[in-house]
Formats: structure tokens, sequence, C-alpha cells
């Protein structure tokens, strides 16, 4: 402290710190009131220059990953400031070892002057005994202050997750924070939508990227564009293009995200204590899951269906939309690998046939070839009969009578468009608007040439996805009618007669192929001929006692 | 039709079973103007094993899903509603 003394004037940084989180809620603490105590503390010391002021307002400090603390002591380091005033050392950090290490190490080795107004500490005058242990002291309380406060709000947390209170910042795409309670969850008619969109053709069988590019061709807000669009203060340090798309990795994540059955999962990540920021995974049992806790988007059927098709290893062939009706369902009984489809050409003609990944590959299994209209015969004559022979055809056929017409699809697009024709609008406005500023020399030709090719951009992609929209409405009326052509079809026949991937999906789990054209169907519903069987009789026997010698075959 | 063995039925193996002892499916015809419960009675009569029978010269084993209380009427109706 000797060579401290001989210097007369101290070029001084003043910290001043508050933070949202670690509770300096008094008012003593604000920013405003730190800066007049301190600067009523150095009226009347005259060898302390104030050169800087470094405020942290919105920082905890538990650690010193601030930036005007590290910008303090970075001067410190390079010699531009040889003295630091606080208020009280809890405004400097609340880390006991941190803080330590700086006022007993870092800056007596610097030479730096450090006063802590409130505790009556000025490095100048030395330690006194008392200091020497009430500073430690006072340091570790301001650090188990912290902790407290860390524990408190830990435990809060926990029971509002246990209570099923959403308490993430955003709600999830698909639904809104509640107006009055913000840790429930309503829903989003335009968000939900998109997601049964995304579910429904993840089951028609196309690929994430599919699904992605298409949102994409629609000019459909992405989650994040989408968040910002309703005016939420999102910000992210993973967004490396101007305008955030739709991706793979989304579309997986929405297919994946049990939110959408109304299941909240909550808990899945923590940090190991308040001092440390790095976020670890909890395992997937000690995540808290409420069940029925929202309303949900997709129904329990769907969400399942779609998950066993994330499991299987599918791939949509080249120049193809969707994968193949039995992608995903075909294994090999010997390997359990997935058999592959390939087509050979005969007379003109192309036969389609499947055979085991792993003999195509490796030969180490034997080829389990069986061709693809053997496979789809022996699916479609097998549904065929259980739909003829044990399905209750009355229920269904009322069921199908409640199915409301869906037109709603047709007349979100339409508003879709009708959105993207005033955006169209609004450009012409602004390019009209911009090149009057040029005229009156507001802008000079660069900047209008700048800002003009940004409208232009907006415009026409604004256009592209008005015609892709309308693309869109053709293909849903079309299909409109083929699913009515089906329903009819099938109210008709009272069965199916071809095979999609729908279909496929919905009822079966799984096709085993053995050697020989042997295969083995399981189907993804419960029966049992037995219990069927016996039922009928016990039925029987109630009716008409008598007839039950003439019965039993 | 008592005294049928479901159980010795689903435990044929598909791998060894004998070709020419199956039943075709094909030739199972079952008038579907019939009540449910004669549809299932004559679609069991005809096709002897309904876990394990012939298709063309295919043999086709029938697996149900025990872990799941969905019926094919369940199936259907949500296959329908998500057209």
């Amino acid at each position: 402290m000797d060579k401290l003394n001989t210097d007369t004037k101290y070029r001084a940084s003043i910290y001043l710190r508050l933070s949202k989180e670690d509770g300096d809620k008094s008012e003593s603490d604000s920013i405003g009131n730190q800066r007049d105590l301190i600067h009523h503390f150095l009226k009347d010391k005259p060898d302390i220059e104030v050169v800087s002021e470094r405020i942290d307002d919105g920082y905890s400090g538990v650690n010193f990953d601030r930036p005007a603390v590290k910008k303090m002591i970075e001067d410190a380091e390079n010699g531009v400031i040889n003295c630091i005033v606080v208020k009280d050392l809890s405004r400097f950090g609340r880390n006991f070892v941190e803080v330590g290490k700086y006022i007993d190490q870092v800056f007596p080795a610097l030479s730096i002057r450090v006063i802590s107004i409130n505790e009556n500490f000025d490095s100048i005058n030395g330690r006194s005994q008392s200091d020497n242990i009430l500073l430690p002291f006072l340091s570790l309380i301001n650090d188990a202050y912290l902790r407290d406060i860390s524990i408190k709000v830990r435990s809060q947390l926990e029971i509002k997750r246990k209570k099923g209170d959403f308490i993430g910042s955003f709600a999830v795409y698909g639904y809104f924070k509640h107006p009055e309670n913000r840790h429930k969850l309503v829903i989003d008619d335009y968000a939900a939508d998109i997601v049964r969109d995304i579910f429904k053709w993840k089951i028609e069988g196309q690929s994430q990227q599919r699904i992605a590019d298409k949102l994409n061709e629609l000019d459909i807000l992405s989650p994040m564009e989408y968040k910002k669009f309703c005016g939420m203060e999102y910000q992210t340090s993973f967004q490396t293009n101007a305008k955030a798309k739709w991706s793979a990795v989304a579309i997986g994540r929405i297919l994946k995200n049990e939110f959408y059955v109304g299941t909240l999962v909550q808990g899945k990540r923590t940090t190991p204590n308040h001092k440390v920021k790095k976020t670890v995974t909890k395992p997937s049992d000690e995540w808290i899951r409420i069940e029925n806790n929202h309303e949900p988007i997709i129904t329990n059927e769907e969400f399942a269906i779609v998950n066993e098709l994330l499991n299987s290893d599918t791939r949509v062939a080249p120049h193809k939309t969707e994968v193949y009706t039995f992608s995903g369902l075909l294994y090999c009984a010997d390997c359990g690998n997935q058999l592959v489809r390939s087509s050979v050409c005969r007379n003109g003609k192309t036969y389609f046939y499947y055979m085991c990944g792993k003999n195509r590959i490796t030969k180490k299994c034997t080829s389990h070839r069986i061709s693809d209209t053997a496979i789809t015969d022996g699916i479609l004559v097998a549904l065929r009969q259980h739909i003829a022979n044990i399905v209750e055809m009355e229920r269904i056929l009322k069921y199908i009578d409640t199915l409301p017409y869906k037109s709603t699809n047709v007349k979100k697009l339409n508003v879709q468009i009708i959105s993207k024709e005033d955006e169209v609008k609004r450009y012409e406005h602004l390019k009209t608007a911009l090149f009057e500023n040029l005229s009156d020399s507001i802008l000079d030709k660069n900047e209008y040439l700048r800002l003009k090719y940004v409208y232009d951009e907006k415009q026409q992609s604004a256009e592209l996805a008005i015609t892709n929209l309308k693309q869109e409405i053709d293909k849903l009326i079309k299909n409109r009618t083929e699913e009515t052509l089906w329903i009819e079809k099938f109210k008709l026949y009272q069965n199916i007669d071809t095979i999609d991937r729908k279909i496929a999906v919905n009822l079966i789990n799984k096709i085993t192929v053995y050697d020989d054209k042997r295969l083995e169907i399981s189907f993804k519903y419960q029966y049992n001929f037995d219990l069927a069987l016996s039922f009928i009789q016990s039925m029987e026997k109630e009716i008409s006692p008598r007839n039950k010698v003439k019965e039993a075959v | 039709m008592n005294g049928i063995d479901f159980e010795a039925m689903k435990k044929v193996d598909v791998r060894t079973v004998n070709r020419s002892t199956l039943k075709d499916i094909n030739d199972v015809v079952v008038d579907i103007a019939l009540p449910k419960e004669e549809r299932l009675r004559s679609f069991i009569e005809q096709i002897g094993n309904p876990y394990c029978y012939k298709c063309g010269d295919l043999v086709v084993k029938v697996s149900f899903a025990e872990n799941t209380s969905a019926t094919l009427e369940d199936r259907l109706e949500h296959y329908l509603s998500t057209m």
C-alpha cells in the first residue's frame, strides 16, 4: 500500500450494479441512488477523480460475467484507473470466492485502491484487525444471500411445475399464454392449424424436410418469426439468416413434442447450482410430466403413429414427395433389418420387389425377396376380410355421418391469400413513397436503390406465396373430391379397395417377411377370435337355450 | 364350433407350416348382409385358422396388438376423422 500513499491523484471508476434476479429490490439499491451516494461520499475527497462510471443494470452478482465489470477490471489491468468505488461489496460481486480473490490478490497486486462505502472499507488505510475478520464474513453473507434466493426461487418454480403451471418465457408454438394467467395456455387457432397440418403431412408420408420446404413455399412464418410477428420480444443467438425459415429440425421437434397431446413436460434441464450457468439435461425420468394439463391439438393416436414413424428409418425416393406405402413397416424375419425396395424391368414392364437390406449390402442374410404386388395383395385381402367380418359396420357408417364437411382448410388458405395480397399492395405503396423521397432529395440514390431492393424482394416473396397458396387450394379441392369419393365408395361397398400410406400406418404395426414367400402381419388393433366367438355363444345361450345343441358344430 | 383351440392356432409356426394344409383366404366368401355374429362365425368356419392361412402362394400369419385397447373400429374412425 506504500506506493498508493504517495500517489496524490486517483483515477477512479465508480461501479454500479442492479439485479432483477438476486433480490436487490429495495429502493436504496437503485442505480440512481448508488450513484448519488458515491458522489456524495467523494464530494470532500479532491484526490479522487472519477474517470469512468461502469453500470451493470440487470446483472446478477453471482459471477463476473458482466460487461461493465469486465471493462473496469480491464481498465485496472491496463492502468487506466487505479481506484474503484462501490456502494457496498455486494455491488462488486456476491460470489465469495471470486470477490475474495479480487480484493485480496488481484487488486493489491495491481495497486488498485478499493473503496466500499457502506462497509467503511478503504484499502488505502490498510486492513484493521476487524476488517480482516469482518470483510470475509460480509462477503460470505453476500454469497449466502444469493444461495438463499436461489433455493427459494428454485423450490418455487418446482412447485409451479408440479402444479401444472407453465413457466417458460414463451408459449409453445400452437399456444398462447392465457391473457389473465400467464401460467396457463390457450390454443392459438392459426398456429394450431399449422401444427395439425404438420402431423397430417407426416402421416401421409412426407419427410420433415419436405414439410419444412412446403411451409416456406407458402411463406408461413416459422415459430421464431411468428413470435416476433405477435410482438413478443424474442431473441436468440442462434439465428443466422435475416429471416428465420422452417427447417427439418424444427419440424422434427414439433412432431416429437408431447405438449401437443396436452402433456406438460417441464424441468428437462437444470444448472448444477446458482453459480454455474452451464445447463445440464436431466434424465428423462426426473422430468416433471403432467398429462391432460391443457387442451390438446393432436390426438394421442395420431401422436403415437407419428412417433413410431419417426423411429423407423424411412427415405423418400428421389423425385417423389412421399414415402412408399409400406416404408418403415417391412422387416426381415431373420436379421431384423428393414427391407429395401427395388425394381426390375422385364419385357418392357417394371416390377417392384422388396429384399432384405442386409442381404443387398453384405450378403450376410438371405434375400427374402418378395414382390410388391404379393405384399400389397396379402395385406389388402387380410384387411378387407377383417373389415367385412369383425367390424361393427353400423357404428362406422353412423360415425361417417357425423363427420363435418371440411371447408375450413380452404377458408384458412383464402384468408392467408388476402393477407399476402395486402402485403403486396403495402410494398407497392412503400415503393411509391420511396420514389417521392428520392425526388424530394430526402434520400440519395444509393439509399433509394438499397431500400427499393429490399421492398422488391419482400413483394416478390409475397407474390410467390400467393401462387403457392392458390395451388394448395386446388390440391385441397382435388383431395376433397378424392376423399369424398373414397368415403362414398366405403359406404357403398362397406370396405376398402386399395391401401394408401395413411391406411397402412393407421392399421399396421409391422410386416415381418420370411423366406419362401411367408409373412407375418402385425396389426395395430386388438382382436381375439376366441373371446368374440365365446361371447356370441354365451349370447345365444341366453336368448335361446334350446338352440345350443344345434349350434354346436 | 365349440372346442376350437385358438391358442394352438396362434402358435402355428409360419416358417414351418405346410402350405398344403392351409386354406386360401381368397376362397372365403361372406355375405355382408348377415349380422355381425354370423359373419364372424362364417369367416372362422371357412378360413379354418384365422391366424395363419394362405393368400395365393403366400403364407400369411396374422397377429393383433396386445398393448392397446383400440379396436379396428376405433382405428377406422381415427382414419376417417383425419381425412
